[in-house]
């Protein structure tokens, strides 16, 4: 029960965080003093999901996928081993980063006048956009790992 | 880029994500290659009450994203190394920011795709 709520809960948290940063992203694309703190607190709550998502992701990861007889042993026996050995080796190494490249978002959108800096607000908005394709990235990643699960328990 | 166009905290994070993203591929490659080098975030990730070396890893980055932030934040250094990099304005900074996680996952793709097809 433990590790549905974490294994679905991080996959939903993380769809919610690409969204949040999408919006965050076309606000960015027509900025002004209106929609600033929208833009603002879009990113934060984009932040906070995408951090949730992740702990939660982390958690199932060192206390479920890795353990004799879990997740990833299955996935290791079934035909689509590699599905461990590409995705989810690429996929834990990747999310990491999204740690500290949220930190810095953060830091632009709350600390940098972006309506009267054009240049930073062009650096906000290549960031937010990195952000939007990286947690996409990492739901394609997420479902392929889930495939090969799906394979390893002898589904087709 | 000084500190006085650019303000310190993202000054300072960008260039600690910059070289963490540089740093991170040799770190996975040297885990993967080397046994003595992953039990030493196994060992790391154990004060922290978890004997793993992500959990280790992420622990590691932690720190050093939080020192060389501070210290990029509150030290010329940070001025000093955007200015050999030609950043001079926030632009630049973004496209370091987004060119250091291009190289990252190539490298990082790049390694697991050939362990997978060894």
């Amino acid at each position: 029960m433990v590790e549905a709520f974490e294994i679905l809960g991080h996959a939903f948290l993380g769809v919610l965080a690409g969204f949040l940063f999408l919006w965050a992203f076309v606000e960015l694309l027509n900025l002004n003093e209106n929609n600033l703190k929208r833009a603002q607190w879009t990113t934060t709550l984009a932040s906070i999901s995408g951090y949730l998502g992740l702990i939660l992701g982390l958690s199932y990861y060192l206390n479920d996928y890795g353990k004799p007889g879990g997740d990833k042993e299955t996935i290791k026996s079934g035909d689509w081993d590699w599905a461990h050995g590409f995705f989810t080796e690429t996929k834990e190494h990747f999310a990491i980063m999204g740690f500290f490249l949220m930190v810095v978002i953060l830091l632009l959108i709350w600390r940098v006048d972006l309506v009267g800096n054009p240049k930073a607000k062009k650096m906000t908005i290549w960031l937010l956009g990195a952000l939007v394709l990286g947690a996409l990235i990492l739901e394609g990643y997420g479902a392929i790992m889930a495939f090969g699960l799906r394979i390893g328990l002898g589904g087709t | 880029m000084s500190k006085e166009t650019m303000d310190n905290w993202v000054l300072g994070s960008s260039l600690a994500f910059i070289i963490i993203a540089v740093l991170n591929p040799f770190i996975v490659i040297g885990k993967e290659k080397s046994s003595g080098f992953k039990d030493f975030f196994i060992n790391f990730g154990g004060i922290f009450g978890i004997d793993h070396h992500l959990y280790g890893h992420i622990w590691v980055f932690i720190f050093l994203f939080v020192i060389f932030t501070l210290l990029f934040a509150y030290t010329t250094l940070g001025a000093t190394i955007a200015e050999a990099l030609k950043i001079d304005d926030y632009e630049k900074m973004g496209y370091w920011v987004i060119g250091s996680i291009i190289f990252f996952f190539v490298i990082i793709s790049l390694f697991f795709l050939l362990e997978v097809l060894e």
